[in-house]
């Protein structure tokens, strides 16, 4: 994969893992308000926002590498 | 959990952000979280609809993202600074991209997110602009102007108080904590810094005399063979702590400005060693208040410079001394939060009342007759460069004072190496490279070369022009 190929994956999943956090996060907190909320199921939950939050590192963190090799973000406008 | 809603409720009381985002999922989902935060929010798909809604509503921050269909969120945001420079916002953006980064920065926006983010992460700006910041200004309002603080550090020699001692409990409220005669033990001293506590407080009247003992005892500390360099060092600090805080809160009035004469004597004297420079950074960078610090730092340093120049009339060196001390004075007039703030938080107004400093500090201390002209030019003129980008007046090389060209270097090189809010915190050669490498045409290169040698690093000619 080339590096502006890559920088351009990175930014098409950014949004969408950004909206499932967001998502996750309500439906977390809405599920510790209730009283009567299986443990089973929030424990599942929980875990597939801790994924997502590994997935977000994960952009950052390759993102930074890019950054920091100084890819051009216009080449990516180039291409898309 | 009522009650939590409640707290909420009350927190983010008549706060209305506006979310721009092209991305459905994202913008809905965004809002949605913002508004079970107690936030009020709408809601809008492009630039052109944001535009509308900043100039109709009563708007308390906008969220945008940046690569969006006809205006962008930079474009948004250019609009946005002109219509309503004060109000806060944020760009998101998916690329990260240092260079949007950096426009995004100098175009203004005070905030900047790289999806994907965590609701923690965008709720922790918002609190810091709506809240704290109150809550800073608030602080500074509630300062007394019958009592001054000293560090509790500067009390840990557990000797016999000169002076009644206090500590704050809440505005404008003080409980006597040691009288006059009296041991302040270390073990008291340890118990109020493990509450936290920075500062103990005089009352203003003994102040003065504090203020006046310590002053007529530098020249003395200062010339004491016995006395060791560090000692002397710590005490020239302390004095300049006392005099800083009494020109900020009192004015400058003939008294202050006779002390300040004193320690820049003192200073001069005793910071003559090339090892001390090191020393001098260490030394000013353990001091609780950045602004004073700075200024003492200022003000050694130009003396530095000046002797590497070659300049050796003792009044010359006076001169830049006491410019350097007192050249932040102006600062006084500018409400602490502001001061506090790094230059690109600052909205256009904020950057405006800021720039006025210099006009302001001239205006101070050219009441007093005694202060000379060219301390008056170096304070006026600190911050003007020799490509006519500085303030107040955009003076070019030839029009600004020699001095306040010397000045306006050590002042630079201060913000870059001792805390503060714009301070990059780096090592002296460092600063130095970078001053010499990205901004040598700001400066005079007599005086740059002058500063690297106080540092033993010799610069070429080739980046000034």
């Amino acid at each position: 994969m080339k590096e502006t190929q890559e920088r351009k994956f990175l930014h098409d999943i950014a949004s969408p893992v950004g909206s499932a956090i967001f998502i996750l996060d309500m439906v977390l907190d809405n599920m510790k308000s209730r009283p009567n909320i299986s443990q089973d199921e929030l424990t599942q939950t929980q875990q597939v926002y801790d994924l997502l939050e590994q997935i977000k590192n994960a952009i950052e963190a390759r993102r930074k590498v890019l950054i920091q090799q100084g890819v051009p973000s216009s080449k990516i406008h180039e291409e898309s | 959990m009522q009650e939590e809603i409640k707290k909420k409720e009350d927190k983010t009381e008549k706060k209305h952000i506006l979310v721009v985002d092209d991305e459905e999922i994202f913008r809905g989902a965004l809002s949605q979280m913002l508004i079970l935060e107690g936030f009020q929010v709408t809601q809008v798909a492009h630039g052109k609809l944001a535009k509308n809604v900043i100039g109709v509503q009563d708007v308390h921050a906008v969220i945008s993202d940046i690569n969006m269909p006809g205006i962008n969120g930079i474009e948004l945001m250019q609009f946005s600074k002109k219509t309503k420079p004060d109000l806060p916002f944020i760009l998101m953006t998916g690329f990260a991209d240092l260079k949007e980064t950096k426009e995004a920065y100098e175009l203004g926006a005070r905030g900047f997110l790289p999806k994907p983010f965590k609701k923690e992460e965008l709720l922790s700006i918002l609190d810091e602009w709506f809240y704290q910041k109150e809550d800073k200004k608030k602080e500074e309002e509630n300062q007394d102007i019958n009592y001054c603080k000293l560090s509790i550090d500067d009390f840990i020699s557990g000797h016999e108080i000169k002076h009644d001692i206090y500590v704050r409990i809440s505005e404008k409220k003080y409980v006597k904590i040691a009288h006059q005669g009296e041991d302040l033990p270390l073990e008291r001293i340890s118990s109020y810094k493990s509450k936290k506590i920075q500062y103990l407080y005089m009352q203003k009247e003994d102040f003065r005399k504090y203020m006046g003992l310590n002053v007529t005892l530098l020249p003395i500390v200062s010339t004491k063979n016995t006395i060791s360099k560090e000692k002397k060092r710590n005490f020239l600090k302390h004095t300049s702590d006392i005099i800083m805080e009494h020109l900020h809160l009192n004015g400058v009035d003939s008294e202050g400005f006779q002390s300040a004469k004193t320690v820049v004597e003192s200073s001069t004297s005793l910071l003559t060693e090339p090892d001390e420079m090191m020393n001098l950074l260490t030394m000013l960078n353990t001091h609780s208040d950045h602004l004073y610090a700075h200024c003492l730092g200022v003000s050694t340093y130009a003396v530095m410079i000046a002797r590497k120049a070659e300049w050796h009339s003792p009044a010359s060196i006076y001169k830049v001394a006491m410019g350097g001390l007192l050249h932040d004075i102006g600062k006084k007039e500018i409400p602490r939060a502001i001061l506090n703030m790094k230059r690109i938080e600052m909205s256009a107004e904020e950057v405006h009342l800021y720039e006025s400093h210099p006009q302001r500090g001239m205006d101070i201390l050219g009441q007093i007759p005694t202060v000379p002209s060219d301390v008056l030019q170096i304070v006026m003129q600190h911050h003007e460069n020799c490509q006519g980008l500085g303030f107040p007046k955009r003076l070019t090389k030839n029009y600004i004072h020699p001095m306040a060209r010397l000045v306006s270097v050590a002042n630079e090189f201060c913000n870059m190496v001792l805390k503060g809010p714009n301070s990059l915190n780096l090592s002296a050669s460092d600063a130095i490279l970078r001053m010499h490498s990205t901004q040598a045409g700001k400066f005079d290169s007599t005086f740059l070369i002058a500063l690297a040698a106080v540092f033993k690093i010799s610069l070429s000619e080739s980046n000034f022009r």
